[in-house]
């Protein structure tokens, strides 16, 4: 749920909040901007104050990072952690089941009929565990998958062409599709690439995991 | 001398969390009417800073939130206390009694002996 605030200065101090909270987990720092957002755009519908006032109320971004230094220890009588229940940004990339599947969609899903990579950059751009410099390179160096490199390296992908002689008889030719080999220290890195990427990408969603509701 | 913000500042440091589970104890409420609340009891001075906390409470299932059609217009976020939040309300709310007590009688017994 997104309360849209049509203000220069209130998009300037959610900015400079944003900027400040960076390093926390993704779901953490939504909670946390969306929270602000909702009290400023509350105050606002109650009217009453200003922008300035709202915002002075609310401290600065400084202020509000300082708050994330109380420790998380549980205290007496507490329960373990609970999901981020109820709450309509919540979207199933909770699960490990989806992280898992993006990170297997994103560099070999190019084999279940091309469209599952597709499917896997969905996943990404959908999970909420990944920076937006990590979905970008999510993307960019998986852009189809294994199969895409495979395809670009030219070795063991090989298409067979058949075709009638003048005698009749049958040639059977490999050709790479793209005209081009590259060295095997470029096939390798290239195959690597989307395998690796996608593998970061794994342990950053995990442990990001482990560390949210 | 140590100045009384930093009094102050030290001693809210150490209840605001359980200041705001009292809030909600008493009752749903989301996030602006807590803060505004807890500003105007002196309790906290930068009303930004109740969304960390919020979102800290809510990871270690003390609250949790709901959303409810507002008559003013968009849903809103409410906050309800969960069965463990409860609980830790109640062990703060018993040592607190004591432990001001301690030192509301250590505090008169010294004034009364400089006197």
């Amino acid at each position: 749920m997104k309360h849209e605030i049509d203000d220069p200065q209130v998009r300037h101090y959610l900015a400079a909040l944003k900027a400040r909270l960076y390093q926390l987990p993704a779901d953490q720092f939504e909670e946390i901007v969306f929270g602000v957002r909702e009290h400023i755009a509350d105050a606002l519908e109650r009217g009453g104050q200003s922008v300035d006032d709202i915002l002075a109320g609310l401290g600065s971004p400084d202020d509000i990072a300082t708050g994330l230094a109380t420790p998380d220890a549980p205290g007496p009588g507490q329960r373990q952690p609970i999901p981020f229940a109820q709450q309509p940004t919540q979207r199933p990339q909770s699960s490990i089941l989806w992280l898992v599947g993006t990170c297997i969609l994103l560099p070999f899903g190019g084999f279940v009929v091309g469209i599952g990579w597709l499917l896997g950059v969905a996943g990404l751009w959908m999970g909420m565990r990944w920076q937006l410099w990590e979905k970008v390179m999510g993307t960019i160096l998986i852009p189809g998958g294994v199969p895409a490199a495979l395809l670009l390296a030219g070795l063991p992908v090989r298409q067979t062409l058949a075709s009638s002689g003048p005698e009749g008889e049958v040639i059977i030719s490999d050709y790479n599709p793209l005209g081009f080999s590259l060295p095997e220290v470029s096939f390798v890195i290239i195959l690597a690439l989307p395998i690796l990427a996608a593998l970061y990408l794994l342990i950053v969603g995990l442990v990001r995991g482990s560390r949210q509701p | 001398m140590i100045p009384n913000d930093a009094i102050t500042t030290n001693l809210r440091k150490g209840v605001l969390e359980y200041c705001v589970l009292a809030m909600i104890g008493s009752g749903e409420m989301y996030g602006l009417d807590i803060a505004n609340g807890l500003q105007q009891r002196g309790l906290l001075t930068s009303e930004g800073t109740l969304y960390p906390l919020l979102a800290r409470l809510r990871r270690n299932g003390q609250v949790e939130t709901s959303w409810r059609e507002s008559s003013q217009g968009a849903p809103r976020r409410y906050y309800t206390l969960t069965a463990g939040g409860h609980d830790s309300l109640a062990v703060f709310s018993s040592v607190w009694a004591t432990f001001s007590a301690s030192v509301s009688d250590t505090l008169n017994s010294t004034t009364r002996g400089q006197q």
